[in-house]
């Protein structure tokens, strides 16, 4: 088998001074959906924090590599014209910056970086306007300010909007059905099982099982103060559901 | 390829430097250094004048005399006093004999700098130009001359005179006599008294009864001559039922001289006329030690004369090293409208205050400011305003939203806004706020595949745009990528 | 004017400064000596002065005011204590302290609670390290809390000053009951000034509730009143200043305070008049996590002129500041208020808030606002919101459909409009009484108008 898309080893990563990332060891390929899970204060945001490389989060020893590169090594843009891309748990407000120009504008500076032309405004119209027919949203989203007045769903759907016009090849999910009531919560699970193929690896991290019924994940990992604490398949899941984080907290 | 297309790519190419800076080299005829009466007679000569109009100067030069050590000072901004004896007052392209008579006798030297400028300076570039890429009429000043005008015969037809206002002086005096000095009077301040004294020329544009005036009228603007101060002056007058959009855009070399730059510019607005007034100033800015860099110290003030009027200004200002500027309304008939849109930008070491008057006097009458400041570097800005209801401006109604932003933590924004209301029946409500770009933006921003520079740049336009919406569309364009450039190198 | 009103202060300095409490101690010599030497340097306010641009300037310096006999505290109407339940009390009259009205109480230990006349009498070298130093008087006296340039009349003060209140907790001791200061003012028929000066200062840790009342007085009277307070690090000042008096009189107020680290001062400020009044409160935020909330109701009718100005200056990081302030003018008053948020460069963290409304109750009222931010560094969240208008018709409207009459219907509206603010204050006792003051000035400015 090849190399993994992603590969982390022993990460180690502080915030302020308090190590939350006590040794993460993982691996995630292309083609499979890779659930972590684990109790609030495990260090689930800030590995996805990392992995998109926020400021703020100190990494203080081990390594990641995905795709034959050094992601620690880039800076954040890099790593998204190379195909990371992080759905946020809290989508930051951008006022007076048009959705559709927002996007587009990714997009294009993505393309960009990797010597690829710019998508015109009118086939980004097009891809724009399928996309959010898949996503039942309405087509008002292009012309509102990125996130502004926006409802939590709103948000987390308009991340997976983004995602699918983004279409990266590892797409980090912090908890992205956080807030979702059942009917939007099934809507971004379409979306994100539409975006599955054996090129792209998708890491959904989560608190709760719930989502892993919508999106079926071929791995899922316990995240427990700093540690992968536990490996399994989808029924690791399930036995977390009736069990709670109980075993995996500190005494 | 448009003219303005063209500006806009020449733009896109800079890398952050000022990219008007080349001086162009011709021949210029000068005034003697300094200031004085002679200087002031001199200018009038120069320029045939007639007798009223060398009194009405000498008039406002005893003035200025008069306001001497009236400088104003209560700005917040600083800069060494300037010595006004060391300036020039008149400086002019070299012609031989008369004036062009059309543009093929102009200085092929000068069409090639507006060339640069990117100005459709020649009617046929812009008649060649992409359908919708803008019918614009174009007043160009060069130094404190007016050096051509295009599509007089087509506004001619209309009855919408646009010239210089030198021209104005001679072919129709009635209407400069009744207007000029109208709305800023000769002595309203010591920079207005001055340009009263010594203006060399700017535009004129009178829009007759119910015409509404088939394209953008534009001046640009520009101050080449080393050593020369530019004092234009515009006039403005929509006649009843009326309307008409004015454009204004400015450059100027990189010197390392500080130039002074000290305009008036009075609108008219008849009974149901409307008036709206667009600047984009982009004057060199100086240095990032401050070196260099023009002082923008201009008055600006519309009338609403009559009722139902309306005067908006919209103000791009990401250019000059000291910005002294407060384009202001007076609501005089009732019902009438006044608006302000402002974004400004100060970065290296520019320091701008700028912002707005609107005199409520007639009833029921409106007004709107959005102010957008913009800090980075070591700028200093500061919007500074006067929303006043006077006693008989019952259903006034004044709304205003000032918010500055900064960038970096060497730079200040300020917001001082005074309000005064004298009558119950005012609803007078102004809201300000100040804050950096977060954080959490730039990272969700980078994340999704920009730069720090593109993230920033799209940020801060999206915090302007209520602002740049107001301006007509090729401005827009321009004025957002200007906004870019002005910014570059306040990210760390 | 301002000619004879300058030789009139040179007058009463030289008539009363070997009366006043302190004199032959050297220091306090050079101290009100080189006071009033900066006052005459910087001159009566005028308008000219941005920050008393809208000042009642005329109704200070168009008298010229004798200072006050030194015999006041006898034949004076003291009214009752203020405060229901436990508190201390001060009494003034005619800026002297007045032994007899007053009821200090037992104020626990640690608590110092005394006068500026004692304080000056018994131990000079305490008061010295209150007051300051007269050579550093420039530099530490004036300039680091406020601009030196409109501060005459805290120059004046200091030079003048006759007596006033003394606070003085030692670290981590609270004042469990509110301490009620009252300057009474008694009737004249000339012009007269008194200068007052209250000194708070609290240890680390310390909690105190101090409400300054003004009462009496008449035409003619000027009270210069200047509060000076230090809040230690993580100690709690409620202050809260009122009117409670004479309506016509020139009352200037001013407070000073420096706050240290996690300090917090709330304060309050009624003005109420149909005379003059100056109320400024000028806090200084100097060191880390520092919270000042600054609010206020002012009422004026008749001829009245109210200026209430704000300074809050944050000078380190993670600091707060709130400012609540609302104004209803009646008949031909002014009224004008200016407050300013300053954040210096080092002050990166700072959240500020301001916000100011004004009711213009009839035609020939005026109402000036001017909320000013002056911000430094980038790091920070502040904002201000100025509205001047009239009553909402809606809510007016909507209370007349419950079968309010109009009458009613504004009084309640009017009284929500202020009472937001008055409640802001934490100690129930002094919020029920300036809520009850409030609504009691309130009356007078609808019956003004009716």
């Amino acid at each position: 088998m090849s190399e993994p898309l992603l590969t982390i080893r022993n990460l180690r990563a502080s915030v302020d001074d308090k190590e939350v990332l006590k040794g993460i060891d993982l691996s995630v390929a292309a083609g499979e959906v890779a659930a972590i899970m684990g109790p609030n204060g495990s260090g689930k945001s800030t590995l996805s924090n990392v992995l998109a490389g926020r400021d703020g989060y100190e990494v203080t020893d081990g390594e990641v590599r995905y795709d034959g590169q050094d992601l620690l090594a880039m800076e954040p843009e890099e790593r998204a014209a190379t195909g990371v891309f992080m759905a946020f748990q809290y989508p930051v407000e951008i006022p007076g910056v048009v959705n559709a120009t927002f996007t587009r504008t990714a997009l294009n500076a993505q393309r960009k970086a990797r010597d690829e032309s710019a998508i015109d405004a009118i086939d980004f119209l097009k891809r724009a306007r399928a996309t959010l027919a898949r996503l039942e949203m309405d087509e008002d989203f292009l012309r509102r300010d990125v996130n502004a007045g926006f409802s939590g769903g709103e948000k987390k759907r308009n991340e997976i909007f983004q995602m699918a016009m983004l279409e990266p090849r590892l797409a980090i999910l912090d908890e992205t059905d956080s807030g979702l009531d059942i009917d939007a919560l099934r809507i971004v699970a379409t979306g994100v099982n539409a975006m599955r193929n054996p090129e792209r690896a998708l890491v959904v991290i989560t608190h709760y099982q719930r989502l892993l019924e919508y999106v079926v994940p071929d791995s899922v990992h316990v995240l427990a103060d700093g540690r992968i604490a536990r490996s399994g398949d989808r029924e690791l899941a399930l036995e977390l559901e009736r069990a709670g984080y109980a075993a995996f907290q500190p005494a | 390829m448009t003219p303005l297309r063209e500006t806009v790519e020449t733009v896109e190419r800079a890398s952050g430097e000022y990219r008007y800076g080349f001086v162009t080299d011709i021949e210029t005829e000068r005034a003697p250094t300094g200031l004085n009466e002679e200087i002031v007679r001199f200018i009038s000569a120069k320029k045939e004048e007639p007798e009223w109009l060398l009194e009405w100067r000498l008039k406002a030069f005893r003035m200025w005399l008069g306001l001497e050590d009236r400088e104003p000072r209560w700005a917040n901004v600083h800069f060494p006093k300037i010595d006004f004896q060391e300036a020039c007052y008149y400086a002019a392209p070299k012609q031989e004999g008369d004036g062009p008579a059309s543009l093929d006798e102009v200085d092929p030297e000068l069409l090639r700098t507006y060339e640069k400028l990117g100005i459709p300076l020649r009617e046929q570039e812009v008649l060649a130009g992409v359908a919708g890429a803008g019918n614009v009429a174009v007043d160009a000043v060069f130094d404190s001359v007016s050096v051509a005008t295009t599509f007089k015969d087509k506004l001619a037809e209309m009855g919408v005179i646009f010239c210089p206002i030198s021209e104005a002086v001679r072919d129709h005096p009635e209407l400069v006599r009744k207007y000029l000095g109208s709305v800023v009077p000769q002595g309203d301040n010591f920079y207005a008294a001055l340009n009263s004294a010594v203006f060399s020329d700017g535009s004129f544009v009178y829009v007759p009864k119910g015409v509404q005036c088939p394209m953008e009228l534009s001046t640009y603007f520009r101050i080449n001559a080393q050593g020369t101060g530019q004092f234009e002056r515009t006039l403005i007058i929509a006649d009843e039922g009326s309307r008409v959009s004015y454009l204004e855009g400015c450059t100027a070399p990189q010197r390392d001289e500080n130039q002074l730059h000290a305009a008036v510019v009075e609108l008219v607005a008849l009974k149901d006329a409307e008036i709206k007034y667009s600047t984009v100033q982009n004057w060199y800015p100086g240095d990032a030690e401050g070196k260099g860099g023009i002082y923008n110290f201009v008055t600006k003030r519309g009338a609403c004369r009559g009722a139902d009027s309306k005067i908006s200004w919209t103000q791009v200002e990401t250019g000059s090293a000291i910005t002294w500027k407060y384009p202001s309304v007076l609501l005089q008939g009732d019902r009438s409208i006044g608006e302000f849109y402002s974004v400004a930008i100060s970065n290296l070491r520019q320091q701008a205050d700028t912002g707005t008057k609107m005199i409520h006097l007639g009833r029921d009458t409106r007004s709107t400011i959005i102010s957008k400041g913009i800090s980075a570097g070591r700028g200093q800005q500061t919007y500074r305003g006067l929303v006043r209801v006077q006693p008989k401006a019952g259903g006034a109604r004044n709304f205003t939203q000032c918010d500055s932003l900064l960038i970096g933590d060497t730079c200040g924004g300020h917001t001082v806004p005074y309000i005064d209301v004298r009558h119950p029946g005012a609803e007078v409500a102004h809201e300000a706020t100040t804050s950096r770009i977060s954080d959490a933006q730039l990272f969700y921003c980078r994340q999704r595949g920009l730069d720090p520079e593109e993230a920033v740049s799209m940020i801060v336009n999206g915090f302007c745009r209520d602002v740049l919406q107001q301006l007509p569309m090729e401005f827009a364009v321009e004025a957002q990528k200007l906004l870019g450039i002005s910014l570059e190198g306040a990210v760390g | 004017m301002t000619d004879a009103w300058l030789a009139g202060q040179r007058t009463a300095f030289a008539a009363c400064r070997d009366t006043l409490p302190g004199s032959g101690t050297p220091w306090v010599d050079a101290l009100r000596a080189e006071a009033f030497r900066q006052f005459e340097e910087d001159g009566p306010p005028t308008a000219r002065i941005e920050e008393w641009r809208s000042g009642p300037t005329a109704a200070l310096t168009g008298q010229v005011f004798a200072p006050a006999a030194p015999d006041g505290a006898r034949a004076a109407a003291v009214p009752a204590p203020y405060l229901e339940g436990p508190r201390h009390r001060l009494v003034f009259v005619d800026g002297r302290f007045s032994r007899g009205h007053s009821d200090a109480g037992e104020p626990p230990k640690g608590v110092r609670l005394t006068t500026l006349g004692a304080l000056l009498a018994e131990n000079p070298q305490a008061a010295r390290d209150l007051i300051g130093d007269p050579d550093a008087f420039a530099e530490e006296r004036l300039s680091r809390v406020t601009d030196r340039r409109p501060q005459a009349l805290v120059a004046l003060n200091t030079a003048l000053a006759s007596d006033g209140a003394v606070l003085l907790i030692e670290d981590g001791v609270a004042l469990a009951h509110p301490l009620e200061v009252v300057h009474v003012t008694r009737e004249t028929e000339e012009p007269r000034a008194h200068h007052l000066r209250t000194l708070i200062a609290l240890g680390a840790g310390a909690r105190a509730h101090v409400v300054e009342i003004h009462a009496g007085g008449s035409a003619g009277v000027w009270t210069n009143h200047v509060t000076d307070i230090a809040v230690g690090a993580g100690a709690r000042l409620e202050h809260v200043r009122a009117d409670a008096g004479s309506a016509t009189a020139v009352h200037v107020n001013v407070a000073h305070a420096r706050l240290r680290a996690g300090a917090a001062y709330a304060g309050f400020v009624l003005a109420a008049t149909s005379g003059a009044v100056r109320a400024e409160t000028r806090l200084a935020l100097e060191e880390p996590g520092a919270d000042g909330e600054v609010n206020g109701v002012c009422l004026a009718k008749g001829t009245g002129h109210i200026d209430a100005l704000t300074r809050l200056d944050h000078h380190a990081r993670e600091g707060t500041s709130r400012q609540l302030w609302r104004g209803i003018f009646a008949d031909t008053a002014r009224g004008a208020f200016q407050g300013r948020i300053r954040v210096l460069p080092d002050a990166s963290g700072t959240n500020a808030a301001l916000d100011n409304r004004n009711l213009l109750l009839n035609a020939g009222a005026r109402a000036e606002s001017k909320p000013e931010l002056e911000i430094l560094t980038d790091d920070v969240a502040c904002s201000h919101a100025s509205a001047t208008g009239e009553l909402d018709a809606d809510a007016l409207f909507y209370l007349r459909s419950r079968g309010l009459s109009e009458r009613l219907a504004r009084a309640l509206l009017m009284e929500a409009f202020t009472g937001a603010v008055a409640d802001r204050i934490a100690h129930e006792g002094v919020r029920d009484f300036i809520r009850r003051l409030v609504d009691e000035r309130l009356h007078a400015l609808g019956s003004a108008t009716s």
